[in-house]
């Protein structure tokens, strides 16, 4: 064998992103709670505009989603295609251009949306000039990946890995669907109006809509998936073909779901229609993408016992499961008419973001961290510490929302003796205290292990560098 | 790179990436490619029971026959059939009787009391709270001082076409010392003590500036009006001395005031109809100060 040359990777850019990604995990899981804090106890609102409800609420899901989840998908994306590919990035500088000019937007998005400048469109709320900017990022994003990818030695890397044709789809499919959604007739500097109107517009919406689910949310993160469970689990990815038949039935079947959020509405039923029985049909799809990661650890499973990472991963994929069962079924009509608009929503998109995105993440970063700073965790088991706040905190969560959204739905349907409602709204929203209670315990949980995350992240780069010190001065 | 695989074994596809990441050739289980190929023939089953497909003009209808509309209508009509059936003679009655011919028949009374709880919840407890127990600036509905007036009839007509409150603002008309003796004046009045000397200036501007008009000298109010009745512990916004000077200060509902309290209650004939309206106006009479 020739001796081989370790190419020179751009790391410096992935640790930014990195670390960018577990601050804002804290802060977007801190404003999550408290917002669920509002509702359980309102007088923590404290009368103040800014931090009602309605402007937490939007604050938390950009911040969550957009600062957390694209933070760990720019980190990622960029640490493994220049493993994958064997070559540092296409542009090292454009990739920090890309890293201030994101954070930026992410700090003035925040501040917009505490001011309640909103398009008022779930999960694309930004004005026209930060939507504009945002796409900007995510085009200098496509352009990088992808000519990282395009510049590969072809002799020594022939074929492609799976986890970039994950990236890949997220890339193009949230680069059309968001600027599609974004279109609107801005009429001042903070204020514009869609350019489609009535349930076109709704279903242009949630065309968008879900496919932040499906495309940011989930394409991104398995293309993570595909390189940290083999790597920290040391074993080869299951089936090739089982990734290849998943890959495209998740990118042509994704697409059709947005339809789904509008049951019993003004959409017509054709259109709800396709879009319930290709939810029911992209079960079998999405679990392809859990097993082969399980499967993956077939004759590997002792290793759960010692190596917690590994737990994080595991777990998510379980979560990643559950969720994409538990969605299509909740996409049915019949059972729409029961959970739509109830907290059983609420709870289905937590066990998606918190058990598989977040968790994914997590593993993810731990693995990354230890590689990038070149040494091992602080606190192996601060890190198990941390597995269990984040599992407790989920499960909490998601019970006390199933609870309360059935509850919740029922009430609403029920009639007393005399065939009318049995109860009035109040008496849903009263009924529905002790679960938000008990959701906000679980935030509580999940956050409080997202700052031990933190914090022994930041043990673990201050040991590097003391590290790295002694070993100049020595 | 094929022929440097370090794993000639396990049965891998000979790509291997970042050094050891490499993929099986198992095919997918058994069980999930005939899952997955069961989703389309579920697909197909689905495009023929539901409408599902467009076409140029329209969409299949499908073999079930089902339209949203249809199951709306079909659910509403099963609960209508139920309720005709139990309880027709008193839903008629409240069609055709009026609202003093209702109060008149107990067993009527009782019956639209107890249907009206959610609609009582739903459409006015947002306002008047649970029960009529009031709100802060909304008036109590379970006590018996009333702004237009407690009879069943007056209830009803301010349930058909709602009220809007009127004082005039009389921030530029008075000084601020003037202002600050009527509502003293007006406080003791609440308080039984408005014979007292000590308040002689605030009567005096009481008198004078036409608060009598529709207060009455005595404090008494007048309901054709919708004019509080002052002489008692019940304050239609506040009883604070500020709040008290506010509502002299601004008025209600004043034209040209920006800060002028808002005292609206909604018309609902038009969006509960009329027997639903007399239905609720049962209620509310029941609810402890009908007259």
């Amino acid at each position: 064998m020739d001796t081989v040359v370790k190419p020179q990777y751009n790391d410096g850019v992935v640790k930014a992103f990195t670390l960018a990604a577990i601050v804002f995990l804290v802060l977007g899981t801190f404003f999550g709670t408290y917002a669920a804090s509002e509702l359980a106890w309102p007088f923590l609102n404290f009368d103040t505009a800014e931090i009602t409800f309605g402007r937490l609420r939007v604050i938390h899901t950009n911040t969550v989603i957009y600062a957390f989840g694209g933070n760990v998908l720019m980190a990622t994306a960029f640490y493994i295609v220049q493993r994958t590919n064997g070559r540092p990035l296409y542009s090292n500088k454009l990739a920090w251009v890309q890293f201030f000019a994101f954070q930026a937007g992410l700090l003035l998005a925040v501040i917009t949306l505490a001011l309640g400048m909103s398009q008022a469109k779930e999960y694309h709320e930004l004005e026209w000039p930060l939507d504009i900017a945002v796409a900007l990022v995510w085009v200098l994003f496509t352009f990088n990946f992808t000519m990282t990818i395009a510049e590969r030695d072809k002799q020594k890397v022939p074929h492609i890995y799976v986890a970039n044709w994950f990236f890949f789809g997220l890339l193009i499919m949230v680069t059309y669907l968001w600027v599609l959604n974004a279109l609107s007739v801005p009429v001042s500097l903070f204020r514009s109006y869609s350019l489609f109107s009535g349930v076109q517009d709704a279903m242009i919406q949630w065309w968008w809509g879900h496919n932040a689910v499906g495309f940011f949310l989930t394409a991104g993160f398995l293309g993570i998936m595909y390189y940290f469970v083999p790597k920290q689990a040391q074993r080869p990815i299951y089936s090739y073909r089982l990734s290849v038949i998943h890959f495209w039935s998740l990118m042509f079947g994704y697409v059709w779901l947005g339809a789904h959020h509008l049951q019993y509405t003004a959409l017509p039923d054709w259109v709800g229609s396709l879009g319930a029985v290709i939810s029911l049909a992209m079960i079998i799809p999405s679990w392809g993408g859990a097993l082969n990661g399980m499967l993956t650890l077939s004759g590997a499973w002792d290793r759960l016992r010692t190596d917690y990472i590994l737990r994080f991963l595991i777990m998510s994929l379980a979560f990643y499961a559950m969720s994409t069962f538990e969605g299509p079924v909740m996409a049915a009509k019949s059972v729409n008419a029961l959970s739509h608009y109830t907290d059983w929503t609420i709870g289905h998109v937590h066990s998606g973001a918190l058990g598989w995105v977040a968790m994914v993440s997590i593993g993810a970063v731990y693995h990354m961290t230890m590689k990038l700073w070149k040494t091992e965790m602080y606190s192996m088991s601060l890190i198990n510490f941390h597995f269990w706040l984040a599992t407790i905190g989920t499960v909490f969560y998601i019970v006390a929302m199933w609870v309360s959204g059935i509850m919740q739905g029922l009430m609403w349907r029920a009639y007393d003796d005399y065939g009318t409602l049995a109860y009035t709204f109040a008496e849903s929203v009263a009924a529905m205290h002790p679960y938000y209670v008990m959701r906000a315990i679980g935030g509580i949980l999940f956050t409080a292990g997202a700052a031990v995350m933190l914090y022994n992240m930041i043990m673990t780069i201050r040991m590097a560098n003391a590290r790295q010190t002694q070993l100049a001065h020595a | 790179m094929a022929n440097e695989n370090p794993w000639p074994n396990e049965g891998n596809t000979g790509h291997i990436w970042d050094e050891d990441i490499r993929e099986l050739d198992y095919p997918p289980p058994l069980w999930w490619m005939l899952a997955f190929y069961a989703g389309f023939v579920m697909i197909v089953f689905y495009a023929l029971y539901y409408p599902t497909i467009p076409t140029p003009t329209g969409n299949t209808k499908g073999l079930a026959g089902w339209t949203q509309m249809k199951e709306y209508h079909e659910d509403f009509e099963t609960l209508n059939k139920w309720r005709a059936e139990k309880f027709a003679a008193q839903e008629q009655a409240l069609t055709e009787k009026s609202v003093e011919e209702i109060l008149a028949d107990k067993n009527l009374v009782d019956y639209a009391v107890a249907t009206s709880k959610a609609l009582f919840g739903d459409y006015c407890a947002a306002c008047h709270g649970a029960g009529g127990a009031g709100n802060v600036n909304y008036p109590i509905l379970a006590d018996d001082d009333w702004l237009w007036g407690g009879d069943v009839n007056t209830i009803y007509q301010s349930l058909v076409s709602g009220r809007v409150g009127n004082m005039p603002a009389y921030g530029a008309m008075l000084s601020s010392e003037q202002i600050g003796q009527v509502t003293d004046f007006v406080i003791a009045m609440s308080e039984g003590k408005a014979d007292s000397e000590a308040f002689a200036a605030g009567r005096e501007v009481y008198n004078s500036i036409g608060c009598a008009g529709c207060h009455m000298p005595d404090g008494s109010g007048m309901a054709a009006l919708g004019a509080a009745r002052l002489n008692d512990k019940v304050w239609r916004f506040s009883g604070e001395r500020a709040e008290v000077m506010k509502t002299i200060a601004k008025g209600v509902n004043a034209i040209g005031e920006k800060e002028t309290r808002h005292a609206v209650m909604p018309a609902f004939a038009e969006r509960l109809g009329d027997k639903e309206v007399k239905r609720l106006s049962i209620y509310v009479h029941s609810l402890g100060g009908g007259k």
